[in-house]
């Protein structure tokens, strides 16, 4: 039976590359009770100053356009060049009633059983904010545990996307060619976001249409100011299934990350995320305080009651509320 | 007990996990070499994730140690085998050997007669049965590890 772990025991377990301890620590991270939380902060405290060396790369697109795939092998092709390969996902599918179904392995047969990779499914109850919380500490995780490659898989919708964006070096967006989808609308916000694009399922008689779509999306964001000079967006095509181009979309990833380190673009990334980091915790934080004090939860029901039955004003009801957790000060 | 009364008995029995171990029940469903079904893998993992679990799939084909490692790695409470036999035996051998004998197995079948008659030490549970599903939540809220 494994015993109760210490936070030293978490601490040298993950420092020592222990995969069970490892595993363990992320389920703490992943945990909702505020003793596993405090634990989680502890730890992440502690080990914070070993993590950060990795490359740590986003990859997004529609659901189908093969983001697993391609992550097991850009992933085997990483540990047979001798990387240690970390695999996370972030999917906010909130406020569902049931549990969720991780089948991201089923996808990785290969990299799942390596023992240079660590894939960790974590289940999508909870909000997007809490979610790419722990995906961010599960990062410095698998940092502090000897992972130089982190990938971070997540779907294509909008908000889930920006929060990956906010945690990652580099930002891979995977496309199909020719899905009949009108360039303005879809394209318009992935361009914005996206450091790489590659097309897959360049393969057999798609070949063709993977090309014709390369053409497009050069043209659609030759028509953008980049928001560097440092770097333009390339679009590769590749074929999670074949290999062809894998090697080509992780060369321009080294390349991104040699030429951001030059300028010391990288860096000022990551002081930026940090700070932002900072002030989620501070945001969650204090939204957790609110709605978990005692007076806030006994009012509560009363006052959504009053505010639809008119007898208050919802910017009163609001006030008061707020005065049961914080001090209100009167404005000056 | 009606259907209804059953499912609200299961959701209890979840929250009541989810507020003593800070997530809810998760399993792994392997499908050890020379099984088949991929549907009836699907199908248990639907079932179970309707009820509350979190549920983990297996690549087709791993070996109970393979199977082993992925509980271990993604720290599984409980894995769910589609059939008893060799690999029940020898994946609790592999978790052993991980530190990791306290994760269950489990065989995710109707009960039959013959089955019954193979000892009590791997748990037969229909997800079909809710009376087999409450039955395994009672067993994993006590003897699963608070962490
Ligand atoms: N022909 C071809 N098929 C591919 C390629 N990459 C993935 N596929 C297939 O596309 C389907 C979806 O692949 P996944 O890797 O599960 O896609 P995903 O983007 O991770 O999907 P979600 O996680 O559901 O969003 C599978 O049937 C894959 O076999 C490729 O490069 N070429
Ligand atoms: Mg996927």
């Amino acid at each position: 039976m494994p015993k109760k772990l210490t936070l030293q025991d978490h601490v040298a377990g993950v420092l020592s590359h222990n995969r069970q301890v490892t595993a363990r620590t992320i389920t703490m991270i992943e945990s909702a009770l505020p003793a596993h939380r405090r634990m989680a902060q502890a730890i992440i405290n502690d080990i914070i100053p070993h993590a950060g060396k990795a490359i740590r790369v986003g990859i997004s697109g529609v659901p189908g356009v093969g983001k697993s795939t391609f992550i097991e092998t850009l992933g085997m092709m990483l540990v047979e060049k001798g990387h240690q390969v970390a695999v996370l996902a972030v999917d906010p599918s909130s406020s569902r009633s049931g549990g969720s179904i991780l089948g991201d392995k089923t996808r990785m047969e290969k990299l799942s059983l390596h023992p240079n990779a660590f894939i960790r499914p974590s289940p999508s109850s909870g909000t997007l904010g809490g979610v790419a919380q722990r995906t961010r500490e599960t990062m410095i995780v698998c940092e502090a545990a000897g992972y130089d490659v982190v990938l971070v898989e997540t779907v294509g919708v909008g908000q889930s996307e920006t929060a990956v964006a906010s945690m990652v070096d580099l930002f891979l967006v995977l496309m199909l060619a020719g899905a009949g989808d009108d360039l303005q609308g879809i394209k318009k916000g992935i361009l914005e976001i996206a450091d790489v694009i590659a097309i897959n399922k360049a393969d057999g008689d798609n070949i063709e249409r993977a090309q014709a779509a390369k053409k497009d999306y050069e043209n659609a964001l030759s028509l953008m100011n980049p928001e560097t000079p440092t770097w333009s967006v390339p679009v590769l095509t590749c074929s999670a299934k074949t290999m062809d181009g894998i090697e080509d979309v992780w060369n321009r990833i080294l390349d991104h990350r040699r030429k951001f380190m030059e300028t010391g673009e990288l860096a000022e990334t990551r002081r930026r995320q940090d700070v932002a980091w900072m002030r989620s915790l501070v945001e969650q934080e204090l939204k957790d305080r609110f709605f978990n004090n005692p007076d806030v939860k006994q009012r509560w029901p009363e006052m959504v009651r009053a505010v639809e039955n008119g007898t208050i004003s919802p910017t009163l009801a609001a006030e008061k509320l707020l005065s049961l957790e914080c001090e209100v000060r009167p404005s000056p | 007990m009606s259907f209804s009364a059953e499912t609200d008995q299961i959701q209890r029995e979840i929250d009541a996990f989810f507020q003593a171990r800070g997530r809810r029940p998760r399993l792994l469903i392997g499908m050890p070499v020379g099984g088949n079904g991929r549907r009836r893998m699907n199908e248990a993992a639907t079932r179970f994730a309707r009820h509350g679990f979190d549920v983990d799939i297996s690549p087709a084909h791993a070996a109970p140690r393979q199977l082993a490692r992925m509980a271990m790695e993604n720290d599984v409470h409980l894995v769910g085998l589609l059939s008893d036999g060799d690999a029940a035996i020898e994946l609790t051998g592999a978790l052993g050997d991980l530190s990791r004998g306290d994760i269950g197995i489990i065989v995710c079948a109707r009960r039959t007669p013959e089955a019954d008659g193979n000892g009590p030490e791997i748990p037969r549970i229909d997800p079909d049965d809710a009376d087999d599903v409450l039955r395994l939540l009672k067993e994993v809220m006590t003897t699963c590890p608070k962490n």
